[in-house]
């Protein structure tokens, strides 16, 4: 069992700890700041951190000790001169990050590898704990992803895995990033039904 | 040389002080004091360099029409200000 709560909030990021006479916030920290979304990295210790500025976009900070530091956000590469590329609803898709919306650590034989999902749907790996980002080109290039692809989410138990890298699930469809390249793995209506279908990939891998 | 002058908002975010820079418009100033302060960038540029959708750039008291490629000439004696735009309720 946890001893540690990691709360993301629009008003700043706490954690929570259990001590002898029960839970207690242990740190505040990026007050009146919207935290969009936090990891704790059990391999080396560090937090993670989210922050959506609204204004001045999406930064990532990382924590060691009781230190954050600002480290890279994932950025998208130069879009094609030309290419007009709309959702399902007609909407320009933007080529540039709007949310982090899933981040997970690679495996025990990866250290520093951090997997990253963002809006719109790309998604990221850092070998060096966020110092750096390198887009998923197979998945951003993949010809199904501007037909309602809205985020790439990960599932942590295949980032454990030596074989399968990791998994990214758009609003209607389920990837398997293994060694031997990227494969569709499923198909559901929904994002919803995509995430439920997340653990049945990981069985399959 | 221009006068570039950032919001008050952003310098509790990232460091960016008032700086001189040359130029002949938006971008080579930009990356000019981008050069010298490359933390800001990301805080004022998007990930295709055009001008984040909420921060509006002045040159003096005129605000610049191309928010992509950033081409609005920039004389020697004027002053950029770099602000967030009032957007929302």
């Amino acid at each position: 069992m946890s001893d540690q709560i990691l709360v993301s909030t629009r008003k700043g990021f706490f954690t929570v700890a259990r001590g002898a006479s029960g839970w207690s916030i242990t740190s505040a920290d990026f007050l009146g700041d919207n935290v969009s979304l936090a990891m704790a990295d059990k391999r080396s210790g560090a937090i993670y951190a989210a922050l959506d500025h609204g204004h001045f976009g999406v930064k990532m900070h990382r924590r060691e000790g009781n230190a954050w530091t600002e480290i890279a956000s994932p950025s998208y590469p130069v879009k094609p001169e030309g290419l007009d590329e709309k959702d399902m609803w007609g909407r320009p898709i933007p080529w540039s990050t709007i949310r982090i919306w899933a981040l997970a650590c690679g495996g025990e034989d990866q250290p520093g590898v951090i997997w990253c999902g963002t809006i719109p749907g790309g998604l990221f790996r850092s070998g060096n704990h966020g110092e750096s980002w390198e887009i998923c080109d197979t998945l951003w290039r993949h010809p199904k992803r501007p037909n309602g692809w809205v985020a790439a989410l990960i599932c942590p138990a295949c980032t454990q895995s030596a074989s399968t890298r990791a998994t990214a699930i758009s609003s209607a469809l389920v990837f398997r990033r293994a060694v031997s390249g990227l494969h569709q793995t499923g198909a559901q209506a929904g994002r919803s039904a995509a995430k439920a279908c997340v653990p049945n990939m990981c069985r399959l891998t | 040389m221009a006068k570039v002058v950032f919001t008050a908002n952003i310098q509790r975010h990232v460091q960016c002080p008032a700086t001189n820079a040359e130029g002949e418009d938006v971008r080579a100033v930009l990356d000019n004091v981008f050069r010298e302060n490359p933390n800001a960038r990301g805080y004022i540029l998007d990930d295709q360099a055009a001008l984040r959708k909420h921060v509006a750039v002045f040159i003096d008291r005129v605000m610049i029409r191309d928010r992509i490629k950033l081409s609005d000439p920039v004389s020697g004696t004027a002053t950029v200000y770099v602000m967030q735009a009032l957007s929302g309720g």
